[in-house]
């Protein structure tokens, strides 16, 4: 019997490489997150624009250098999503700021919904080509629309299944965790490093009831592309997976967790330690090509899921309805 | 109860200083002393406190008490900003890398406010806590210039992650008071040891914002030597804003009752916005039409003259042509709109009022201007940018539960 961390590693191993030998899909999926973002961007740039073009020009400042007393005055009346022009943007602060957001569960502004949406839309098509590329091998753009097409309202219906499943955790497990639970053990802790040690326990009980809902929904989505026409079956089969497999399961998700905790680490300590200051346009490079890493890191996973699926063969058959075997 | 955790801690610290726990460092006169169980905290704190006190005593005078000790306090104690005569108290976080100097700005704002500690009345308290709040602000400027940054924290508030790109203070004595707030000075708003509250919106907020409108229309030279002669002939009694408005008179020979009346005791918004721009005519004969409207019922007047008299030429408008060319009016702050003709060889491309910010009770700034078709700004583009990736690193965060 093979162990679960071998069989994990393994599909991890397969994962990145089956990600690595598909960099056009890699530069559609990131073409298709650059243009879900452009409408919103649009939005944005107006106010920006026209606050600066009125602002007085600062000597002390380099012209390329940010006048942080505009931004200031910028943020204090900025409205819908204008208002999320923050210093958070600025370099590793934007992907640190995302998380950090995810373990702590801070609200975002409701025109926030807009965007998030939007990608959740184009996601739900992109799942049903990028899974059924890693489940037939079948690699032609029209072979990639065909599946996504297919598979698209499935694929929609489990995004919005996985979706109610984070809000309804997040709104009580998350809000108990980090209200009464915390509070309680930050006030009786002697140490600021006590109560974040503390904190992190909670954020890791947190993230085992959210890697299992993922686990869960990306299963489902790979048994949708398997054949599975029914998406409650094709979540009752997944969520058979996860019981039967849990430990390869977890296993799978904390090597991928360990690869993009790394590199945040790396990201984070190019901008923090030494002298150098990376600003400008180069930061901005530098930002783009992490998000770049993120989609290639999530394909990347996806690929391993399905292989990890498949390798568990037979895949849980559906109860009732013909599924077609894998291409 | 504040107080009582503040004295809890105070007390706790005192007793592990005597069992050899805590260390101490001596700084210059006026003596400093800073107890604190983080090795780390020790220096950065003495450091910053002799360079504040040095500044604040150069300001304001001198103060009453022979040393300060700075109390760096514990988890779990109330939050830093309570001070008594000779003692403050700030938090020096465990994860602080050397760029977040978020404990300095706390202690800074802390040992300003050693310089007005007196009794207070109802009237004069949210002044006093203005004049706290400005020279607060104004003093973490100036000892943090050019090494302070946006400094944001993350993961429940335990991670620290300093914006290098983002200086916020950069040259405070360019343009005069800086824009600058900081929430180390302003929260607690309704601490129970402030003066007054410092919540938005509040009394002592708005006199803060008219202490610095009044530095950008004097100058800080005069700003500062006002302060000081206030502080002196207060002797440690209430100071009210028309006795600080009459030092101010006094040393620049021309009555400041105006700001009293409208910038402090006032609570109608102030809001100057341009209203409309029209541009007609041709071959190099435009004329430009500028509407600026007062939205708010608060007044800028700028000048005791009542407005009978010819109109103060108070609040600049600056208007920049296709051209390039610019050329500024003047209006009264005290009319309801004010309408101004121009005539050039090229049509309006810009607008701006109060273009070098100077009346910074302005609650709204935002719609002080107006392009014609606004420039693609290369820091602008670059903002943008970054937004963008912000952005997608949101989507890629949240379709990762969905």
């Amino acid at each position: 019997m093979t162990h679960p961390t071998q069989s994990a590693a393994r599909a991890a191993a397969q994962g990145l490489g089956l990600a690595l030998r598909a960099p056009g899909l890699l530069l559609s999926v990131l073409a298709v997150t650059v243009i879900g973002a452009a409408p919103f961007v649009m939005a944005v740039e107006g106010p920006v624009m026209d606050s600066l073009a009125v602002q007085p020009p600062v000597s002390s400042l380099a012209p390329s250098e940010v006048d942080p007393e505009w931004w200031q005055e910028f943020q204090r009346h900025a409205s819908g999503l204008a208002a999320t022009f923050a210093p958070m943007i600025l370099g590793f602060a934007a992907p640190l700021e995302s998380v950090s957001a995810l373990l702590d569960g801070t609200r975002r502004p409701l025109a926030m919904m807009a965007p998030v949406a939007v990608s959740a839309l184009l996601w739900a098509f992109l799942w049903g080509g990028v899974l059924h590329r890693f489940f037939s091998g079948a690699g032609s753009p029209r072979a990639f629309m065909a599946a996504g097409a297919r598979h698209f309202r499935g694929m929609l219906a489990i995004t919005a299944m996985a979706a109610a499943v984070s809000v309804g955790l997040y709104l009580t497990v998350h809000a108990w965790l980090f209200g009464v639970v915390y509070d309680s053990i930050a006030s009786r802790v002697p140490s600021e490093r006590d109560a974040f040690l503390a904190r992190v326990i909670l954020y890791l009980v947190f993230g085992a009831l959210l890697v299992t809902s993922n686990a869960v929904f990306s299963f489902a989505r790979i048994q949708v592309v398997s054949g599975q026409r029914h998406v409650l079956f094709a979540v009752a089969a997944a969520w058979a997976l996860v019981r039967r497999e849990l430990s390869s399961v977890l296993a799978l998700y904390v090597i991928f967790l360990v690869i993009f905790g790394a590199a945040m680490t790396a990201y984070g300590a190019a901008e923090l330690l030494g002298g150098a200051r990376i600003g400008g346009w180069r930061a901005v490079a530098i930002g783009q090509a992490f998000v770049l890493f993120r989609l290639f890191l999530r394909l990347a996973f996806s690929a391993a899921q399905v292989n990890f699926a498949t390798s568990v063969a037979p895949l849980p058959p559906a109860p009732d309805h013909a599924s077609t075997p894998p291409a | 109860m504040p107080h009582r955790h503040f004295a809890r801690a105070l007390a706790r610290l005192l007793v592990t200083a005597l069992l050899g726990g805590a260390v101490a460092a001596q700084t210059a006169a006026p003596a400093v002393t800073v107890e604190s169980t983080s090795p780390a905290a020790v220096p950065r704190l003495a450091e910053t406190a002799a360079r504040a006190l040095t500044e604040l005593v150069e300001w304001l005078g001198p103060l009453p008490v022979q040393s300060i000790t700075v109390v760096d306090l514990p988890w779990a104690a109330s939050t830093p900003g309570k001070a008594s005569p000779g003692t403050v108290a700030t938090r020096f976080r465990w994860i602080t890398p050397v760029r977040d100097l978020s404990a300095e700005r706390s202690l800074i704002a802390e040992l300003a406010r050693q310089f007005w500690i007196a009794p207070v009345t109802d009237a004069t308290a949210p002044f006093h806590e203005a004049l706290v709040i400005y020279t607060a602000t104004r003093a973490i400027h100036r000892v943090l210039e050019g090494r302070h940054f946006a400094a944001p924290r993350y993961v429940g508030g335990f991670v620290s992650m300093p914006v290098r790109s983002l200086m916020l203070s950069h040259n405070p004595a360019g343009r005069g008071a800086p824009l600058g707030e900081f929430d180390e000075v302003l929260h607690p708003g309704d601490a129970a040891w402030r003066f007054a509250s410092a919540a938005d919106g509040s009394p002592a907020r708005r006199a803060s914002v008219a202490l610095r409108t009044l530095e950008r229309m004097i100058g800080w030279p005069a700003m500062q030597q006002a302060l000081a002669a206030v502080r002196e002939r207060a002797a440690g009694s209430p100071i009210s804003p028309e006795f600080f408005a009459a030092v101010v008179a006094e040393q620049r020979g021309v009555p400041l009752q105006w700001f009293v009346r409208d910038l402090v005791r006032s609570r109608d918004r102030i809001d100057y916005a341009v209203g409309t721009v029209t541009s007609s005519g041709s071959n190099g004969a435009i004329r430009t039409a500028i509407g600026i409207e007062r939205l708010g019922a608060g007044v800028f007047s700028g000048t005791d003259r009542p407005r009978d008299d010819e109109p103060a030429r108070t609040i600049p408008v600056m208007v920049r042509f296709a051209d390039g060319s610019e050329t500024r009016a003047f209006i009264d702050g005290r009319d309801q709109r004010s309408d101004i003709l121009i005539e050039s060889g090229s049509p309006a491309a810009t607008v701006a009022v109060d273009p070098d910010e100077m009346v910074l009770v302005d609650a709204n700034r935002m719609n002080n201007g107006w392009v014609a078709d606004a420039p693609s700004d290369p820091v602008g583009r670059r903002l943008i940018a970054s937004w963008m990736v912000w952005l997608q690193h949101v989507i890629l965060t949240c379709t990762a539960l969905a």
